[in-house]
């Protein structure tokens, strides 16, 4: 394992990489098989479920649903047959190119996000648990999925891009760090060219000093000063290494190619994203990176039936190429969890303005990771409506239970060999593989 | 929560970095600043309250003449008490104000402009060209999509000075107007655009026509779709996109700011001037500047007729011209006062908030969440699975009803103003919530009038028995209820400020308004320990609920000084 570690780095371990060139991104790539990593992806807006993973036939009308077929360029008409864990379904057309990567899917449907106000459903989906009104309560799912590592392995363990990120309850090492868009990793790690005076330096390190011995007893754990320094140092370590390079997307043409991309300065671009996630990983800087993948999916008007199928193929094709990419080295995704979601998804009927609104009824999808692989869950054929679910069988069951996010959080905590607890309910065991 | 490591990290650095850069480094150590004194403790020293108070009232920390200024006071306490009255007496408490309810308000119009300019009177620019023209009206100009002017000077007008076409093409897609297969060319004219009148701008000879009358002799207007009618002089009636393009872009911007601004602009004059918090959810008043008054002045007040041309309704809010008079449309820097329409109720029907909360829903939602501290939460074991048959009306719902028992009610009170990101008031004269809206009553099972599906009750948005029951109402008339203690159509007759016009809902917003001040200040959330207090300084917000309009009562600043006075706020750090 040659991943360049905080400790590694502290040690002078790659002391004199600071002398490398800008030179191909290779260069910068960790080498060997993968830690743990998990990566989850938000779509913001509200994703129209029936265009993606949760689709109906176009060809037949439903009692309160309208495919709104009539309405969508004939290549976002018709769903696709696939088998998921050895279940036939189907999937939206939005969702074609990751066809390749059904052998890794488990996907669930007909979850109850409780909520059609966005910044609650923001704020479940940012950490899994049912949030105080707008306030999201817990930590951010990314940053639970980092407490299984070792902190001090990693850089930058715990990304965040486009996303707020929450540290209620863990380790303070983990908290995540938060850019606004993928484009400011090359600016993160970008030397800042400028030293404080001595005498200025001297004055901040005494005070830094007082500040420490006046809090330093209200403290049981590390303090917030070593953390300062701690991410400091890091920062200052991956710098000298030169990882912005990697994030010079620009500087990559088979990588620009690969994932489609245009303009590699267009943060916003679901490729932009994905590649940015994909060299976190690669560079060994990170174990969980939360990104917002694609934005904009609020179609309310009759935009729904041209943006909304276009851009969730954006970023689900540029969620395909993250996969190739993830599964290059970890081919079954046993060390590898991708989770999608959004903060609820869009009504079934087709409203006067030829757009479609909010519904609570959402599907939650999960790529890799220690789960069974198949289709866990149901919506009302004719509605999109809410079902009880037998968290065994994954079927619907009139003993069952309407399924929340909660449930799905734990599933995939446990999957990853985490103790659930912080969610209060119980995994669906039945679906750890 | 735990913030993230960066921000934290870069505050504590730039606060160190100014401490240290400056003479009185030594005396304002950070040792000498705290004493011993670490969080909580009810002792604050002088300086790190002067800091702490600087912050939060003014938003920056401390001068080093004024912590000097504090050093040398014989009486510190009494000192830093003459400062904190100098804080609130600055125009930086203004500014505090405004930012503080821009956080409760979440006002912001990023995305949220294209319901502003109704769509159809936006410019673009041909950025090979650097042509200017009206995406939305090339097919009624020239008669197809297809076609935009020629790169040449326009010579061809009539004798009142409209441009004719330049030359005419013979295509089966120009179909638009009766053309029979033939399109109209123009060239290009230069035009001192309003938004930026020192550098002409080259744009379509059609979509600038200037002459304000049509060739029948009516007249052009913001609302009118005739090929006769242009954007008018300087291009006034039509508002610049975001495209990239240098001033024009500047100008959208100028008015979207403005509009994001307005809001705040009338909460700080209620504030400043010591007037009853609860006049921000019942004024008339609203602030208007430059990029404001010109879209009043030229873009605004389609009849209800002229607005069902299209769903992105503008703005019908008509303002005299002369109480804009004088504001210039590049003037973003000017504000004047205005009064609006007895419909409007404060904050709750500015621009700002309308668009930004584009259901009527999401409008109570957000006043109920930050006005109220009563969010709508669904039970806690969550919505349950779909019932047979589940009935239409959410307020009987298996699971909505928790929630929309209550938020149909309060979402009522904006009936009559239009959502889906459009603003626009249904007058009372022209619509009613009991009666369906004859044009809108659609026979054959299609409407085809999008005005009509996208507020009305049609076979297009609605089936079952609502649409039975409501076809042609208005969509906000669909489900309302009244019995002998509520009405919903009082509250659609009376609108938002109806939501602070009993004593219980006058003492919640007292409430809400220390709550939220509070954990703001404090840093922490108001808990069952707090409750007497709470309730101690509620009353001396609103008069112990019997004085709303006596003098000092719903002073917001008072009660800001209040609590930054209070031993709650020394211990916090």
């Amino acid at each position: 394992m040659t991943t360049f570690s905080r400790r590694d780095l502290m040690r002078g371990f790659l002391g004199g990489a600071a002398a490398l060139s800008l030179g191909p991104a290779a260069h910068l790539m960790a080498q060997g098989a993968p830690q743990r990593r998990f990566v989850s992806l938000y779509f913001n807006g509200g994703w129209d479920v029936i265009l993606g993973p949760d689709p109906r036939d176009p060809g037949r009308t439903y009692e309160a649903l309208h495919t709104g077929t009539e309405y969508l360029a004939p290549e976002w008409q018709t769903p696709i047959p696939v088998t998921i864990g050895g279940q036939s379904t189907i999937i939206g057309p939005t969702m074609r190119s990751l066809v390749r990567h059904m052998d890794v899917f488990t996907l669930f449907r007909g979850v109850n996000m409780n909520t059609v106000a966005h910044p609650t459903g923001r704020a479940y989906v940012n950490t899994f648990q049912a949030p105080a009104g707008v306030v999201p309560r817990g930590d951010s799912l990314g940053t639970k999925m980092a407490a299984g590592t070792d902190p001090e392995a990693f850089v930058l363990p715990n990304m965040s891009i486009g996303m707020p990120t929450f540290n209620e309850s863990l380790d303070p090492a983990l908290t995540g760090t938060r850019i606004g868009r993928a484009t400011q990793m090359r600016d993160l790690l970008v030397p800042r060219g400028r030293t404080l005076p001595a005498g200025v330096q001297a004055l901040l390190d005494d005070a830094r000093r007082a500040e420490r011995s006046c809090v330093d007893a209200r403290y049981d754990g590390a303090l917030p000063l070593e953390l300062t320094d701690g991410a400091r140092a890091r920062l200052t370590a991956a710098v000298e290494r030169d990882l912005g390079a990697a994030f010079n997307l620009g500087n990559d043409p088979d990588l620009m190619a690969r994932y489609g991309i245009v303009n590699a300065n267009d943060g916003g671009d679901p490729a932009v994203v994905a590649a940015t996630v994909a060299r976190l990983f690669q560079t060994g800087l990170s174990t969980s990176v939360s990104a917002q993948l694609q934005g904009g999916l609020d179609d309310h008007g009759n935009e729904w039936a041209t943006d909304q199928p276009r851009d969730l193929a954006e970023a689900f094709d540029a969620l395909a190429v993250l996969l190739d990419e993830l599964r290059a080295d970890d081919p079954q995704l046993e060390n590898t969890m991708v989770v999608c979601h959004s903060e609820f998804a869009r009504t079934p009927r087709i409203n006067g303005n030829r757009g479609r609104d909010h519904w609570f009824s959402n599907s939650i999808l999960a790529f890799g990771g220690s789960l069974r692989r198949g289709v866990f869950g149901e919506t009302v054929e004719e509605s999109l409506g809410l079902l009880s679910i037998d968290p065994v069988s994954g079927r619907p069951s009139e003993s069952g239970e309407v399924i929340l996010p909660e449930r799905i959080g734990a599933t995939l905590l446990a999957a990853q060999g985490l103790d659930p607890y912080a969610f209060r309910t119980t995994p669906l065991d039945a679906w750890l593989a | 929560m735990t913030p993230t490591l960066m921000p934290r990290t870069f505050g504590l650095a730039l606060s160190l970095v100014a401490l240290a850069a400056s003479p009185l480094a030594a005396q304002l150590h950070p040792s000498t600043m705290l004493g011993e004194v670490c969080a909580p403790t009810f002792e604050a020293a002088p300086l790190r309250l002067l800091r702490q108070l600087s912050l939060d009232v003014r938003g920056r920390i401390p001068t080093v003449e004024e912590s000097q200024r504090l050093l040398d006071a014989a009486d510190p306490d009494a000192e830093l008490a003459s400062m904190r009255e100098e804080m609130f007496a600055g125009p930086e408490f203004a500014r505090t104000t405004m930012e503080y309810h821009r956080g409760l308000l979440w006002t912001s119009l990023d995305r949220s402009l294209v319901a502003l300019d109704g769509g159809d009177r936006r410019l673009s620019r041909d950025r090979g060209r650097d042509i200017w023209f009206v995406n939305n009206r090339k097919s009624r100009y020239r008669g197809n999509n297809a076609f935009l002017c020629d790169d040449v000077p326009h010579t061809t007008f009539d004798a009142e000075g409209r441009p004719l076409p330049m030359r005419q093409i013979e295509d089966g897609r120009c179909t638009a107007n009766r053309r029979g297969g033939i399109c109209d060319i123009d060239g290009t004219v230069m035009v001192a655009p309003y938004w930026d009148p020192e550098n002409p701008i080259k744009v379509c000879a059609f979509d600038a026509n200037d002459v304000l009358t049509r060739p029948d002799g009516q007249a052009c207007s913001f609302a009118d779709n005739s090929q006769f009618c242009g954007c008018g002089p300087n291009l006034r009636d039509c508002i610049p996109g975001f495209s990239g393009n240098g001033a024009g872009d500047t100008h959208a911007r100028a008015l979207q700011a403005g509009f994001t601004e307005e809001p705040l602009r009338l909460i700080q004059s209620v504030v400043s001037e010591g007037r009853s918090y609860l006049e921000v959810f019942r004024t008339r008043e609203t602030f208007v500047n430059g990029p404001v008054a010109h879209y009043y002045r030229y873009n605004s007040g389609r009849n209800l007729n002229q607005a069902q041309t299209t769903t992105q309704v503008a703005y019908d809010m008509r303002i005299p011209e002369e109480n804009l008079a004088g504001l210039a449309a590049t003037d973003t820097a000017s504000w004047r006062r205005i009064e609006r329409g007895p419909e409007h109720a404060g904050v709750l029907t500015t621009p700002g908030y309308l668009v930004r909360f584009a259901s009527d829903r999401a409008r109570a939602n957000r006043f109920y969440t930050a006005f109220y501290c009563d969010p709508f939460v669904p039970q806690s074991d969550g919505i349950p699975a779909e019932e047979e048959n589940p009935p239409q009306n959410l307020r009987e719902r298996n699971g909505c009803a928790d929630c929309h028992q209550e938020l149909e009610p309060a979402a009522s009170h904006w009936g009559r103003w239009r959502n889906g990101g459009s603003v626009g008031y249904f007058d009372p004269a022209d619509i009613s919530f009991r009666e369906p809206y004859e044009p809108c009553i659609c026979e054959g099972g299609r409407c085809n009038r999008n005005f009509c599906n996208a507020y009305f009750v049609t076979p297009q948005n609605s089936d079952g028995m609502e649409l039975t029951r409501y076809q042609g109402h208005p969509i906000a008339a669909a489900w309302l209820e009244e019995d002998d203690d509520a009405s919903d159509y009082a509250n659609v007759e009376t609108g938002p400020r109806a939501l602070v016009d009993m004593p219980n809902e006058v003492r919640r917003v007292a409430e809400c308004a220390v709550r939220q001040l509070a954990e703001h200040l404090y840093g922490r959330t108001v808990d069952a320990g707090d409750f007497m207090w709470l309730a101690e300084q509620a009353n001396a917000f609103d008069g112990d609920g019997d004085a709303e309009n006596a003098d000092g009562t719903f002073d917001w600043q008072a009660l800001f000084e209040r609590l930054v006075t209070d031993e709650r706020y020394l211990g916090t750090r």
